[in-house]
């Protein structure tokens, strides 16, 4: 039979995109892990809000920190910003130990647990403030107010702002000073959808710029548009470390026969094409990989199956499930993160 | 710390912060003055509990002692100022904004207190010059001369009575400061302090020696109100002021630097 001529080859168990230094795949050149966590616990109690942590975010990537509420999402970022002091492990930001935050907190702007503000005082005069204490320039701030959509706004009292308005001067102050790092806690909260759309535009253009992000929400649907690296927790510990792609799992062609007696001789055909092929009781799935099109390969498919006299009852392209996926993994806990998933998504050299 | 001094300066130097705070200190100063040069009496005729002792006004420095006696009245507004702004840093999340761009903990509340305590020295002097004017006004009605008020010897007692409201303004300032620290919560701060410096120092310690002696809401009243009954000499204050100031500082810089910021 002849062989389907489709560039499909695939290794079995891809291995993510990350290298022995953290180099990110979709911003290549940058050498440096901006963030490098090992081993990060915070116990309150006998309670963990963070257990055991140990991942790397790549420098130069937005990296989305998700996980219900609880997980310890704010914890993890607390203790990034020298707010929190773990109570074990070690890491390090911008190359600088978390035990000593004044080596690297004027390259990192945050917002964490909401904006926080003084409320008689004006959007521009709260930034100037800022300004001041961190000893950055103030003749940024009324760009990063254009930036964030508050031109116009910038004088008036902080306690008249909106929630969307607050939420967007939290990340104009994070932005002061231009950092190399900045770290957004669930900038999205309480925003309508609206809303929620401009904030991830802005994070899209605060990373243009070459910063590496790392912004946390509840709901990864907010951020699988804008993310472009992943760091799943649930009860403080980290349930998912890779691209979203790696998350997302596989993407598929399910077809079944018209004639059940027809399968053989479509299972010899889909085999050419060495995509993983798996048979059920009445049809075949081929698992895809990025370089297929699906598209052309069920046409060709189709095509071929048509030419041997084959009437496929259904051919179809089954696309991933995201969030699905997610909630399998947080809802059961690491037990349901499939090896592949995990292993696989934790750069060499460390584990959970 | 100068950093800190002026974005807390800068948040603090508003028209509407003026208005209200020289409003107030204007409005009690004048009050309090009047009302303490009006029922004032002669020593003779004094008892324990009485009104500040008439001999008080005569000469020089007459007129800023009684506003030095009037400030003592107005420690519960001092205490509200210091533990409500520190306070709310708290319980708003503004310090802990603040930290994200000036890590150093103590420096930042060293600027911060700073900054509180350059407008709290403003409205010494303007309540010193109202509360000075209103005694001046008063005393006529007493058959007190003022005639010595405003002489050259006069401005020497005039900065010592500055000074006392000066030392005074900062021990409640570091109380205020201290328990907003301490408690991160405006509310409970507040009514820690009143419920502490209002009947447990005064009705509970009413009369008792040892209370004058190391109670320090007794001893800043002291430094203000140097010749009322039962009072500690200025020295004996001050230097157990100074002790429990060094105590404070000590708490406030250990809980500042090792303490979790959650809120």
């Amino acid at each position: 039979m002849e062989t389907l001529h489709l560039d499909t080859r695939l290794e079995p168990n891809v291995t993510p995109a990350v290298d022995s230094v953290g180099t990110h795949p979709n911003r290549g050149g940058v050498s440096v892990d901006a963030v490098v966590v090992s081993g990060l616990t915070k116990r309150y109690g006998k309670r963990a809000a963070v257990d055991n942590l140990s991942f790397t975010v790549p420098a130069g990537s937005v990296a989305g920190l998700i996980g219900p509420n609880g997980a310890g999402k704010t914890t993890l970022m607390a203790m990034l910003l020298g707010l929190v002091r773990p109570t074990e492990g070690e890491g390090t930001v911008l190359g600088q130990s978390v035990d000593r935050p004044s080596g690297y907190l004027g390259r990192v702007g945050a917002l964490i647990e909401g904006p926080a503000f003084h409320p008689a005082v004006s959007g521009i005069d709260n930034l100037r403030a800022l300004a001041m204490l961190g000893g950055h320039d103030q003749a940024e701030i009324p760009e990063l107010l254009q930036l964030v959509g508050l031109d116009g706004r910038g004088e008036d009292r902080y306690g008249s702002y909106s929630m969307g308005m607050k939420q967007r001067l939290g990340i104009a102050a994070s932005l002061l000073g231009d950092p190399e790092l900045v770290i957004l806690d669930e900038p999205t909260n309480g925003l309508d959808p609206v809303g929620m759309q401009d904030i991830r535009r802005l994070i899209a253009e605060i990373a243009a710029g070459g910063r590496t992000v790392i912004v946390s929400s509840h709901l990864l649907s907010e951020l699988e548009q804008v993310c472009d690296w992943l760091i799943v927790i649930d009860h403080g510990g980290l349930v998912y470390l890779g691209s979203p792609e790696q998350l997302t799992g596989t993407e598929a062609l399910v077809m079944r026969t018209a004639e059940s007696g027809d399968l053989p001789i479509l299972h010899s055909m889909v085999v050419s094409t060495h995509l993983p092929v798996d048979t059920t009781d009445d049809g075949i799935v081929v698992t895809l990989n990025d370089d297929v099109d699906p598209a052309a390969l069920a046409a060709e498919i189709n095509r071929r199956a048509h030419a041997a006299g084959i009437v496929l009852s259904e051919l179809h392209h089954r696309r991933s499930d995201l969030e699905a996926r997610y909630l399998n993994l947080i809802s059961n806990g690491d037990s349901s993160a499939d090896e592949t998933t995990k292993t696989n998504a934790i750069p060499k050299g460390q584990s959970s | 710390m100068i950093a800190a001094f002026r974005s807390e300066f800068l948040l603090l130097n508003r028209f509407r912060m003026w208005a209200i705070a020289v409003l107030v200190t204007v409005v009690f100063t004048v009050a309090a003055t009047a009302l303490l040069v009006a029922t004032a009496e002669p020593a003779t005729t004094q008892g324990v509990g009485d009104g500040i002792p008439l001999e008080l006004f005569r000469g020089p420095g007459g007129a800023t002692a009684a506003v030095s006696w009037s400030f003592a009245f107005g420690f519960i507004l001092l205490l509200a100022a210091f533990t409500s702004r520190i306070g709310n840093e708290f319980t708003r999340g503004t310090f802990r904004t603040a930290l994200l761009h000036h890590p150093n903990r103590w420096s930042l509340i060293a600027g911060k207190m700073a900054a509180l305590m350059a407008v709290t020295v403003t409205l010494v002097v303007v309540g010193l010059v109202s509360g000075a004017v209103t005694a001046a006004l008063v005393a006529p009605g007493q058959d007190i001369d003022t005639a010595g008020w405003f002489g050259a010897e006069a401005f020497g007692d005039t900065l010592i009575d500055f000074a006392r409201m000066i030392g005074w303004a900062t021990g409640w300032a570091l109380i205020g400061t201290t328990l907003a620290v301490l408690v991160r919560s405006t509310p409970i701060a507040l009514g820690a302090g009143v419920l502490w410096f209002g009947p447990i120092e005064n009705v509970i310690g009413e009369g008792q020696e040892f209370a004058q002696r190391w109670f320090p809401g007794q001893l800043l009243r002291a430094v203000v109100s140097p010749n009322s009954p039962d009072a500690v000499s200025t020295g004996t204050a001050a230097a157990t002021l100074a002790a429990y100031g060094l105590v404070l500082v000590t708490t406030v810089a250990i809980f500042i630097k090792r303490r979790d910021v959650t809120a």
